[in-house]
């Protein structure tokens, strides 16, 4: 390996673990990381190393330390006093009304302490409600890195399929025939009605079309398929896609929308 | 290109090639047919209780691991106020996150190791700054017998442990004395590759294959201690 050398993402766990990649380096990981059990299980192999190397060291942290968690737990909690022993000692005879004093003080400590803890409650619940909306997006993202690395691939084929009709829509395969695997994507081709969906049918050289990917576009005509899998064994010469019924169909059963050949490198 | 038979031909199908300079981005993976590691019933028991607010859980695994996680933290940041703090956060993030701990996914420990570690980069990445204080620390051979005092009384599971940093320590001898360095500064200091590389004025891909061919050995070493037992 050699400075900005390409490098493959099973290079990359070994230091995603220790957190020593750039940012550019931990993105492509982590997008790679979404996909690939493979990667994700070595990764877990790493991290139990890194926990190893943990143990082969102490050092005895301050003894309030652990005090100082339990008051941030309980804090956190919201529901129990620190020191609530204390609080329910029964009142000292002979001094009522210092007692009084006390009692009503205390009261509204609890009042306090509970609005307090209802406060922190709300704000934790939106902590995670946000951490939640986060952990959506970034999944997103991953997702949306990861089909942009399978576009990448130099060995991928993009096949582009015109409309056989007035209508206008578009359609690109990304094609990996090493992979086995392709990606669809379509543009302007309108939501197919209730009941019907559209069909990807793969087309080998020689034998009837094989059906693939059932599926419908968004409101405004856009389309991403991911993940299309090609069976292996099969030359594939071309793409075509077919309104069928919701579950798909077998063969197809109207005529071609969109088709397009695979290109020859 | 014949098209396929017994179907309608393509009208006007064109085609379009990317072209082969793009860079790789993804590359093939091999298997990997190691085993996940498992989880140790007595800490996956309670995190399971700490998952259910059960505050001595918690306690108990503070008691157990606080001391290897300060070590670390300390390591990283070179100042106890800072290392303190980020043990504090680390056992505070646990609390939290304890119901989605994935117990089939590694040990207690490597999660909060993780967390610990993360949370000391980031600490240390945000402040700019680098804890030189521990750079010769972090060069020496490690001690057969690492170690600077336990949170808890001495139990079995403590000669276990101890038993365990020998094994690690002499996993960490095993290695060339630049891997080890390498190793050292990206484990115990949170060096990035290209702060090591700046650091030993090495060339980046030197240090890169160093601490992958570094890890890569201690995986190999220490995967008996990990795969299937208790950590």
């Amino acid at each position: 390996m050699s400075d900005g050398a390409p490098e493959t993402m099973r290079d990359l766990v070994a230091g995603y673990s220790l957190g020593a990649l750039t940012a550019e380096e931990t993105r492509a990981f982590e997008a790679a990381l979404a996909i690939s059990t493979e990667l994700q299980r070595e990764l877990q192999e790493y991290r139990e190393v890194n926990a190893l190397l943990a143990l082969a060291e102490v050092r005895t942290p301050s003894a309030e330390l652990k005090q100082r968690l339990r008051e941030r737990i309980r804090s956190s909690k919201g529901a129990t006093l620190p020191g609530g022993r204390a609080l329910g000692a029964a009142p000292t005879p002979g001094r009522s009304f210092t007692t009084l004093v006390m009692g009503a003080g205390l009261a509204a400590a609890v009042l306090v302490s509970v609005a307090l803890s209802l406060k922190v409650r709300s704000l934790t619940e939106a902590v995670g409600v946000r951490d939640s909306a986060l952990a959506g997006t970034r999944q997103r993202l991953a997702e949306r890195d990861a089909t942009l690395n399978a576009i990448l691939e130099p060995n991928v084929q993009l096949v582009t399929m015109v409309a056989t009709g007035e209508a206008p829509p578009v359609a690109q395969v990304f094609f990996d025939p090493a992979r086995r695997s392709a990606i669809l994507h379509l543009f302007r081709l309108r939501p197919a009605a209730a009941g019907r969906a559209y069909q990807l049918w793969l087309l080998p050289k020689t034998g009837n079309p094989i059906a693939s990917r059932v599926f419908n576009t968004e409101a405004e005509g856009h389309g991403l398929e991911t993940a299309i899998q090609v069976p292996a064994g099969e030359e594939i010469a071309g793409f075509a896609l077919t309104e069928e019924p919701a579950g798909g169909s077998p063969q197809p059963t109207t005529k071609i929308l969109l088709s397009g050949l695979t290109g020859t490198r | 290109m014949a098209g396929p038979q017994g179907w309608t031909p393509f009208p006007g199908a064109t085609s379009i090639r990317l072209s082969s300079a793009l860079p790789r981005r993804l590359a093939p993976f091999g298997a990997m047919a190691t085993p996940l590691p498992t989880v140790t019933e007595s800490d996956q028991s309670l995190l399971a209780r700490v998952a259910r607010g059960d505050e001595p859980a918690l306690e108990r695994l503070y008691d157990m691991y606080s001391a290897a996680l300060y070590a670390v933290a300390y390591r990283i940041s070179g100042e106890r106020s800072d290392a303190e703090e980020i043990v504090l956060d680390s056992f505070s993030q646990a609390w939290r996150d304890a119901p989605r701990f994935q117990s089939d996914r590694g040990s207690v420990i490597a999660w909060l190791t993780m967390i610990c570690r993360s949370r000391a980069l980031d600490l240390i990445r945000s402040r700019g700054r680098r804890a030189n204080v521990v750079t010769k620390a972090a060069m020496a051979e490690p001690d057969a017998t690492p170690g600077m005092g336990s949170a808890e009384p001495r139990t079995d599971r403590d000669v276990e442990r101890t038993e365990r940093r020998q094994i690690v320590a002499e996993a960490l001898r095993s290695l060339s004395p630049p891997q080890r360095e390498a190793v050292q500064l990206a484990f115990y200091e949170g060096l990035s590759h290209s702060e090591i590389a700046e650091r030993l004025g090495e060339p980046l891909g030197t240090v890169k294959t160093r601490v992958r061919l570094a890890m890569q050995r201690l995986r190999d070493s220490l995967r008996p201690y990990y795969t299937g037992q208790a950590v």
